[in-house]
């Protein structure tokens, strides 16, 4: 994924908590497709709810672990190209 | 002409509605509820609107609906037009011979439609009471829902729905009962009986049935106790599950308008309603056997709630 490359949640998408649970669920308004994501994932929603730049967005997530594993970065973009591919996210790519 | 603009007295009711017309019906209960007019026209719209799906049922008959400027029309194969209009609280139907079977048509997606237009929710589901309280039995196709639910009919528990079910999202959270009717298989119809269930009809795969009268009880709502979500087992077991486990099952068997207002009003109320009811999984072979046992593990779980 390019270097300034800004994430952009799906303007055809719902989310909502899991009740009881760190998770939550994508729902794509178009297609009716219904995706669930982990606590990780839901805190990746969280900080998306402005658009946000990749390396900004991996600083964010790893300020709010304890442990910020060191696959982290890998583990990020492999996790937005799969929201990118399903369409709950939208990525521009920086000049 | 005053006489004749009078309202006729409702003819009972179903799914919370309070049915007015000058057709005959086998299976409303008594009670009252918000008024619906049915009515027969069956003329093909001029213009039905934009498509919204093409539903085809297990028989491979195909179903269309369609929307335009708040009203729906749906095209049933080999049946005819029907039309739902939720500002006038009507439903227009085709002229057919098939009483029973069109009842039951009547009674499914265009009530569902109109009830989806205000908020609300819709299940395919079946429905029995429990100690004065709705326990959902829903799941997959041919996962043997309308079979537990005449077993449980047959213990003595009213049965409120056998394939789709309207649930408002409270506080409280209730269920309105649908029509009191019963679609078997017939290799079931041989040999699991409802006391004073009266054979209507049959057709290629199902004997129709319409409960006892004196059994079916009042359309009027009641509160939703728990759902149970059918799977298939090598063995019976039930367990309750956490509310973020259950709303991929929820959703699958949720009726929606299939537009982008229509499917995130139904996703809130479904998240909503995982995090307020109790939830089981109740997993069985479909043997007459296993069946016995799934009986009494659903009456206890609706007690035990």
């Amino acid at each position: 994924m390019p270097a300034g490359t800004v994430i952009r949640r799906g303007s055809r998408v719902v989310s909502e908590r899991l009740p009881g649970e760190t998770g939550a669920l994508l729902l794509h308004l178009d297609s009716g497709a219904y995706h669930r994501v982990n606590g990780l994932g839901a805190l990746i929603w969280d900080l998306l709810t402005d658009p946000l730049e990749v390396e900004l967005l991996r600083q964010r997530i790893a300020a709010q672990l304890d442990d910020a594993p060191g696959s982290l970065e890998l583990d990020l973009l492999a996790f937005l190209q799969d929201l990118a591919h399903r369409g709950l996210i939208a990525l521009e790519h920086g000049r | 002409m005053a006489a004749d603009q009078e309202r006729r007295p409702p003819l009972g009711s179903v799914h919370g509605f309070a049915v007015e017309s000058e057709l005959r019906f086998r299976y409303l209960r008594d009670g009252g509820g918000e008024p619906l007019t049915v009515r027969e026209d069956g003329a093909e719209p001029d213009a039905p609107g934009d498509l919204l799906a093409n539903l085809k049922s297990r028989q491979g008959h195909l179903t269309q609906v369609y929307q335009r400027a708040g009203r729906f029309s749906l095209h049933m194969e080999n049946v005819g037009w029907f039309g739902v209009a939720p500002e006038t609280s009507t439903i227009t139907v085709p002229r057919t011979p098939y009483g029973a079977w069109l009842e039951g048509a009547i009674w499914g997606l265009p009530v569902a439609l109109l009830v989806l237009s205000r908020g609300g929710l819709f299940f395919h589901a079946a429905v029995v009471e429990i100690h004065r309280r709705a326990v959902i039995l829903t799941g997959p196709g041919y996962h043997g829902k309308t079979t537990l639910a005449t077993a449980l009919a047959a213990a003595g528990h009213r049965l409120l729905a056998e394939d789709l079910v309207r649930c408002d999202v409270g506080p409280p959270t209730v269920v309105y009962p649908g029509p009191a009717m019963l679609r078997l298989r017939r290799d079931v119809a041989e040999w699991l009986v409802v006391p004073g269930a009266e054979r209507v009809a049959e057709d290629a795969e199902k004997v129709h049935l319409a409960l006892d009268p004196g059994r079916r009880g009042t359309g009027e709502a009641l509160p939703l106790a728990g759902i149970v979500l059918l799977h298939l087992g090598e063995t019976t077991s039930i367990e309750r599950l956490d509310p973020g486990a259950t709303i991929r099952d929820l959703w699958r068997v949720t009726l929606n308008i299939p537009t982008p207002a229509g499917r995130a009003q139904c996703f809130s109320d479904v998240t909503q309603l995982a995090e307020t009811v109790p939830v089981w999984k109740l997993a069985r072979p479909l043997t007459r056997e296993a069946l016995a046992v799934a009986v009494a593990m659903v009456i206890e779980a609706g007690r035990a709630t």
